[in-house]
């Protein structure tokens, strides 16, 4: 194992790590095995899945995963740790299970009671961060969080409260003719949903949030709402007390 | 449990662009498909429901081989004349695996070692017998 990973060194650390295994061990820490702290530590756990990678032998991956889980389960009941590892894959069991197919159903919730939120992830840029590279080849092409979109956002209206009253009955009056369906005042979102979920963070203080110029873009794409735009001057006045008019 | 719900901190796990690693002199692909992580890789592409998890894992159980030793011992604790019987006369269920048993708004939510490989969209090649 020391062989493998630490070229044979006995009191081996981090540093003696070829680029791709430092590579891999952030990815250790960060999604197989997530311990928290630092990725300098080698724990063992941690260096014997490394070996087994490496060196090309197969790993029982959800093993290791469950064995972590009940670790960590043990950990937070008994030592008060307060991380709670595989969020994601935690989200996605109860994904399969059905569970978001019923929370949609009930209408009870949205991504704000959920806490939705998307992972960070790794490209080149990491590399550079990690200087293990000098020089970072970007693309437009890299992934980019915002590409996500959440189970919760099957039908969502492109339409805002933010958006003065004319606006909001001609839409609800258009989509009643093409679907037959109404909607309620209440079903309108408070805000235009920028297609963007905050990014998770270990610092609890950088979740982002939606930005104005991301909504801005979204209502410039959209013929109906550009034009309100020059009116909403003289509209704003009436859009604070008025009551939003529903065709039912 | 002494900890809040709020409390807690969930670790959301990244996502790796290995074609962005891959431009940059990094190429991972060739290890990591060969223990056939693709179907993981691609699971980590969603997003992550923080208040769920944390609501789930506050309310998480081990059921492991002394948590069944122990239902056991209070079934015989209720009726004296079940001792040296087997679970199945008792009328439990045979213990066949470690488990993670707790619940989401009243929805009982189990995860074994199966339902984890099954979410990374991969088979099981060997049976995992938990004991």
């Amino acid at each position: 194992m020391k062989q493998t990973l630490l070229k044979g060194k006995k009191d081996g650390k981090y540093g003696d790590m070829e680029k791709e295994h430092k590579v891999l061990q952030k990815l250790m820490q960060e999604c197989f095995l997530p311990k928290g702290g630092g990725v300098n530590q080698l724990s063992l756990e941690h260096k014997v899945f490394l070996h087994y990678i490496i060196s090309f032998e197969k790993g029982n991956l959800p093993r290791y995963i469950f064995h972590h889980m009940l670790w960590a389960l043990e950990k937070s009941q008994q030592n008060d740790r307060t991380f709670v590892p595989y969020g994601r894959l935690l989200s996605e069991i109860f994904h399969q299970g059905g569970m978001l197919k019923v929370l949609k159903l009930s209408k009870a919730f949205n991504d704000n009671q959920l806490g939705t939120m998307v992972g960070k992830y790794i490209n080149g840029s990491t590399l550079f961060n990690m200087h293990l590279v000098q020089e970072v080849d970007k693309r437009d092409t890299d992934l980019q969080e915002s590409w996500i979109l959440s189970n919760m956002m099957d039908d969502f209206p492109p339409i805002s409260k933010e958006d003065p009253p004319k606006v909001r009955a001609h839409y609800v009056y258009e989509h009643w003719k093409a679907t037959g369906e109404t909607i309620k005042c209440d079903d309108i979102p408070d805000t235009m949903y920028g297609g963007c979920l905050p990014i998770a963070s270990k610092k609890k203080k950088s979740k982002t949030k939606v930005t104005s110029e991301a909504a801005d873009e979204e209502e410039a794409s959209e013929p109906k709402p550009k034009k309100v735009k020059k009116e909403r001057g003289a509209t704003q006045s009436q859009e604070v007390g008025s009551a939003m008019p529903t065709i039912q | 449990m002494k900890l809040e719900e709020w409390q807690f901190a969930v670790q959301v796990e990244i996502l790796v662009d290995f074609v962005s690693l891959t431009r940059n002199n990094c190429d991972l692909t060739r290890v990591l498909r060969y223990q056939d992580l693709s179907g993981y890789f691609h699971m980590l592409d969603g997003p992550t429901y923080e208040n769920l998890v944390k609501h789930f894992w506050v309310r998480a159980k081990i059921y492991d081989k002394y948590a069944a030793m122990a239902e056991e011992d209070h079934f015989v604790l209720l009726d004296p004349n079940l001792k040296g019987k087997s679970r199945a006369e008792m009328g439990l269920k045979e213990f066949t695996r470690t488990e993670i048993r707790s619940c989401i708004m009243g929805i009982p939510v189990t995860i074994t070692e199966e339902v984890i490989g099954r979410a990374c969209r991969r088979m099981l090649k060997d049976h995992f017998s938990g004991i």
